[in-house]
């Protein structure tokens, strides 16, 4: 291979929009290994890789309803409800696993559609209208679960939910980690292959250009929604099984910490740019922070702060790059 | 009367108090060049847009080929074969040149969940371009990276992708540097050629002068004369779009 050719495949890479995450990512983990010696374990990552999971579920759907150019705030009160909502139901109602599933994601598509709806019929900002859904929503699973955590245990002789599965290991992986790694493929390669995610980029890059071209830019406002509203319903599920009991104040400032997943992945506010790889990055480099300031014995308390070190460093990043319209 | 392609009859359009447009009737012929002049606010760009589908009329009607249409959005004026260039391009910067050209259009396969085809719409893409003579180092160059000649090219090159009837062309010049504008005149003339009517809108008066079959004015939303090319010239144009000419009799 010549020279000049290797010298294009190297900047071809560099102009990959997830060439940013990825480097950072490097950098983190050259740090974080550098800093403790108990990083770099298979053990450890794989924590990581758990705790990151419902996070990268719920980035997910923030990264599609950003590449957009709007904001979901909701997705935390999304997850927390969607939890009280699938407990109340395999526990008090009995219902059938499969049955509560479905439901449950289907009150996550709902909220969305609403969202959607919120935004395009009665033209509320996107940063509004899910600003009221987090309160709303934490509000509606107040309301369900009387404030009171909901348990197995406490509610019921069995110990455990009966979609507990979801957070067993298949062949010694997390099924949660597979999860979240399948959803983050899957909305991937739907989104660079496949004609709705190419309307996605369009209404994010230019919207007007985007209508006035024959997208039905409504819709795919209403449809970003509902996948956010789908993935951090799907989280709550698997949050619940998780710690094993659903709580009105479960992931509290998990929306902000999905945005800022976003943002490290390398998607400007403006929408438009950026890759779901990217943020799947992001919401790892999240965890790992946590992670690090544990392993480090320093208080957790820490780690917000060193988030918003990261973030506001991320955040300047993407600025600087051509990422700005 | 199927030499008209396109006819307006009648159209009538406000925003809130502003009269953009007042009983406005305007046919395009078979392979024409019509000339659009007028001032500032004059109602041209307003009047390209209703014929495109962007806004709908409040009084009037629209025939392409002698029946009676409503055009709700853009998407049922490109339908009817009716594209617009818009004077911003409406491209989206963040997109390389094939996926604007082929926005809205994307071609697929897989009916429900329609799987990008990107090997032919850059292959499409490719011979749109070389029709009309332009080049580009790579057509996955994002948009936002080309000058804005090259934009309006791709911003034509969509217009043509599926042989339309009528190419609306509201002010291409404008974001055109001098030695870029004589090629796009030329490119409006090979599109006659092709039998593809244009209504080319434009306040650069000796360019519609070059390349017009037939001029029409509008001053305060309402048509104050029209010429044919033959019959005008510049100073009278200039008259009717200030409002100075005393003449009588205009349509
Ligand atoms: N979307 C709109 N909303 C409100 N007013 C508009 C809109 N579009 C055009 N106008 C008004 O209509 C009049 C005609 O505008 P336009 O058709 O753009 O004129 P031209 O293209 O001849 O300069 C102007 O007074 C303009 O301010
Ligand atoms: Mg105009």
């Amino acid at each position: 291979m010549s020279t000049r050719r290797t010298t294009l495949v190297v900047r071809e890479a560099v102009n990959k929009a997830y060439f940013k995450p990825v480097l950072f990512l490097a950098v983190a983990l050259v740090l974080a290994t550098a800093i403790s010696p108990h990083f770099l374990t298979i053990r450890n990552i794989r924590a990581i890789l758990i705790s990151a999971s419902p996070l990268m579920i719920v980035a997910v759907g923030e990264a599609i309803v950003v590449l957009t150019g709007m904001i979901d705030l909701g997705c935390e009160s999304v997850l927390a409800s969607s939890g009280v909502l699938i407990a109340t139901m395999d526990l008090m109602l009995r219902f059938p696993t499969f049955i509560s599933f479905t439901l449950t994601l289907a009150f996550g598509l709902l909220i969305g559609v609403l969202n959607g709806l919120l935004v395009v019929r009665a033209r509320i900002p996107s940063f509004v209208t899910t600003l009221g859904m987090y309160w709303g929503l934490r509000g509606l699973a107040m309301v369900i679960s009387q404030g009171y955590p909901i348990s197995p245990s406490a509610v019921s002789s069995s110990v455990s939910f009966s979609f507990q599965w979801i957070v067993s290991n298949f062949r010694g992986i997390p099924v949660m980690v597979i999860i979240a790694f399948a959803v983050a493929i899957f909305a991937q390669i739907f989104i660079s292959e496949f004609k709705k995610g190419r309307e996605i980029y369009a209404v994010g890059g230019n919207e007007l250009a985007a209508r006035n071209c024959g997208v039905n830019v409504d819709l795919v406002k209403i449809q970003v929604f509902m996948v956010s509203g789908f993935l951090s319903a799907l989280a709550g599920i698997i949050m619940t099984a998780w710690i094993n009991q659903a709580y009105a104040w479960t992931a509290q400032g998990f929306s902000l910490q999905a945005v800022a997943a976003v943002v490290l992945g390398g998607i400007p506010f403006i929408g438009g740019f950026g890759t779901v790889i990217g943020v799947v990055i992001g919401s790892f480099i999240i965890a790992m922070i946590s992670d690090l300031i544990v392993l480090l014995g320093v208080s957790p308390l820490y780690s917000y702060i060193v988030t918003a070190v990261v973030l506001v460093v991320a955040g300047l990043q993407v600025q600087k790059g051509k990422f700005v319209k | 009367m199927s030499h008209l392609l396109l006819e307006a009859r009648n159209i009538s359009k406000s925003f809130g108090a502003v009269r953009a447009l007042e009983n406005v009737s305007l046919s395009l012929e078979r392979g024409e060049i019509l000339g659009l002049v007028g001032d500032n606010a004059a109602g041209k760009s307003t009047f390209l847009k209703i014929l495109a589908g962007v806004h709908l009329p409040d009084h009037g009607e629209l025939l392409v080929e002698g029946k009676k249409v409503v055009l709700r959005n853009p998407r049922d004026a490109r339908h009817m074969g009716i594209e617009m260039v818009y004077q911003d391009f409406m491209l989206a910067p963040n997109l390389d040149i094939v996926a604007n050209i082929f926005l809205g259009r994307e071609v697929t396969r897989w009916r429900v969940f329609q799987k990008l085809e990107k090997k032919k719409m850059k292959e499409r893409a490719a011979q749109v371009l070389e029709e009309l003579g332009v080049q580009f180092k790579s057509l996955n160059t994002l948009v936002m990276n080309l000058s804005g000649g090259q934009q309006q090219m791709v911003a034509i090159a969509r217009a043509l992708l599926y042989d339309p009837k009528v190419i609306l062309m509201d002010e291409p010049t404008a974001s055109l540097s001098v030695r870029a504008i004589e090629p796009l005149l030329q490119l409006v003339e090979n599109l006659k050629e092709r039998g593809c009517s244009v209504n080319y809108v434009s306040h650069r008066l000796p360019d519609v002068l070059a390349i017009a079959n037939r001029i029409v004015v509008l001053r305060s939303g309402r048509i104050v004369a029209e010429r044919k090319r033959e019959e005008t010239n510049l100073e009278e144009i200039v008259y009717f779009m200030m409002g100075l000419d005393r003449k009588e009799g205009d349509a």
